[in-house]
This record gives C-alpha cells, structure tokens and sequence, in this order.
C-alpha cells in the first residue's frame, strides 16, 4: 500500500493519494484493534489510564506553572476541558 | 500521585459514600474495545446532583455546571484539589442510564489498586449511539462516536445482546446508527 501511495504521489494525481493514504489508515486500523482485542480489559485500560497522564502533564508542563498548585491545577483542568 | 491514583481516591469516595457508579466515555471505551485519547474520566453517578452554589461534591471542586440534553440529566465537572485531571460527573436521571449503572461489572486494575466499575457493552452502545444522535453534537464528536461504536463492535461481536440493543436503541431513536453496524 505504501508503494501504491508512493506511486500515486509521483503521478501527481492528488485524490488518487489522498484514497492511498486513506486506505493505509483504515489497515493500521483494522490491526490495532486486533492487537488490543487480543489484551485483557485490564491491560486495555493501563494504557488508556497511561494515555490520559501524559495528556494531563503535556497540559500542566512545569514551564508553564504557577508557584500556586491551585491556580496551576486549575489552569490544566481548564486546558483539558477546552480540549476535550 | 497520578491519574490511576486520582482516580482510585475519588472511587473510594463514592465507595464510602455507597452512591454506585459507573466508568462511561473514553476510558470506559479503552475497557471494552481499544485505548484511545480522552481528556477526562466520566462517571454515571446513581445520585441527585449537588445543590446549586455547592461548591464540591464527593471530594471534587465543582468547576462547571451543565445539562446533558440527550438524558435530560445534570452534570457536573470537577477535580480534586490541586489535581489537574478533569471529572465528568453524570447524575443518571433517566431509566436507561439507571439500569447501566446498576449492570455495571468490576474490571480488576493492578494500576488503579482496585476494581473499576465498567459499563456492559449493550449499555455503552446504546448510550454512545444515543448521544451521536444529538442534534447539539458536533460532527468531529458524532465521527468520533461512529468509530468508537465499530471499534467496540467489532471487537466485542460475540457477546452483544443484540435484542437488548435493539429494544434500547429503538425506545431512545437511534437504532438507524447501530443497525448498518450489526
């Protein structure tokens, strides 16, 4: 498929690279969602509980807080919330 | 102390305070299907919802207030002091969301140190195919719902009780989205 994508960029024909890559995307995909049907719940939610955390501390990045932990709190709450 | 660990605290609480609950949305999805990306846990909450003016609820500082226009329930957004993760609260006021919380099953977390209250998979259908169905949804959101119901589908095939579904799903008016997926 990469190939296929490859070759429809060289043609220059846009749409044609635009259904490659869309084709590529619904593959990955259809192959994650095997990989993690095969996971315990368990282990399907330690990595979405993972996930979430480095979201929050992308939001809450030390550069950027206030030496008050409520206002710093706060602030990464309003910023996942507007996210979300 | 991180999410797994904010997460065991505010559980607890409702524990403590014997008000059932149940893990919706994102991580509920993560449970039943594939980990995705979500920005906050939300909880179907067995209870009336806070007092107007209340300023916490369960040990969360209430931050926000809404209307969830698809159950016709109050919601209530909160976190723990000084804790950045965002609690979505949903105080479960309709029969169906009543029913999903009293079905709901323990999922055992190593990482969470407990169990987790999770929906059964009919109940999370139909609830995500009902609130795709609002007309206050924004499309990015209604796409989202549309893989998530494949995703869980897909993996869960097997197991769902599609007459449950269908019951459900038609009372509330969104089996026309599960159907093409059955």
């Amino acid at each position: 498929m990469l190939v296929r994508a490859a070759d429809a960029e060289r043609s220059g024909t846009r749409r044609e690279v635009y259904k490659s890559i869309r084709s590529i995307r619904v593959r990955m995909g259809d192959l994650a969602r095997r990989m993690w049907a095969r996971r315990s719940e368990a282990e399907r939610l330690a990595e979405g509980l993972d996930m979430l955390e480095r979201r929050v501390e992308k939001v809450t990045d030390p550069d950027q807080a206030s030496t008050d932990p409520r206002e710093a709190a706060a602030r990464g709450f309003r910023s996942l919330r507007e996210e979300g | 102390m991180g999410v797994a660990e904010d997460l065991r605290a505010v559980l607890d609480r409702f524990d403590e305070e014997e008000t059932p609950v149940v893990i919706v949305g994102g991580i509920a999805l993560d449970i039943l299907a594939q980990p995705r990306s979500t920005a906050d846990v939300d909880l179907l909450v067995d209870d009336d919802a806070p007092d107007v003016g209340a300023a916490s609820y369960a040990g969360l500082l209430i931050e926000e207030r809404s209307r969830d226009e698809v159950f016709g329930q109050d919601v209530v957004a909160g976190h723990l002091p000084t804790r950045p993760l965002p609690f979505e609260l949903f105080f479960a006021a309709h029969p169906f969301t009543r029913q999903a919380v009293r079905r709901r099953r323990p999922v055992e977390s190593p990482e969470v140190g407990r169990s987790v209250p999770a929906p059964t998979v009919e109940d999370f259908l139909v609830m995500k195919a009902a609130y795709s169905r609002s007309p206050s949804r924004s499309q990015a959101k209604a796409a989202q719902d549309a893989v998530d119901l494949e995703a869980v589908i897909e993996s869960r095939r097997d197991e769902i009780d599609w007459d449950f579904v269908e019951e459900h799903s038609r009372s509330l008016g969104c089996w026309d989205v599960l159907e093409p997926l059955r």
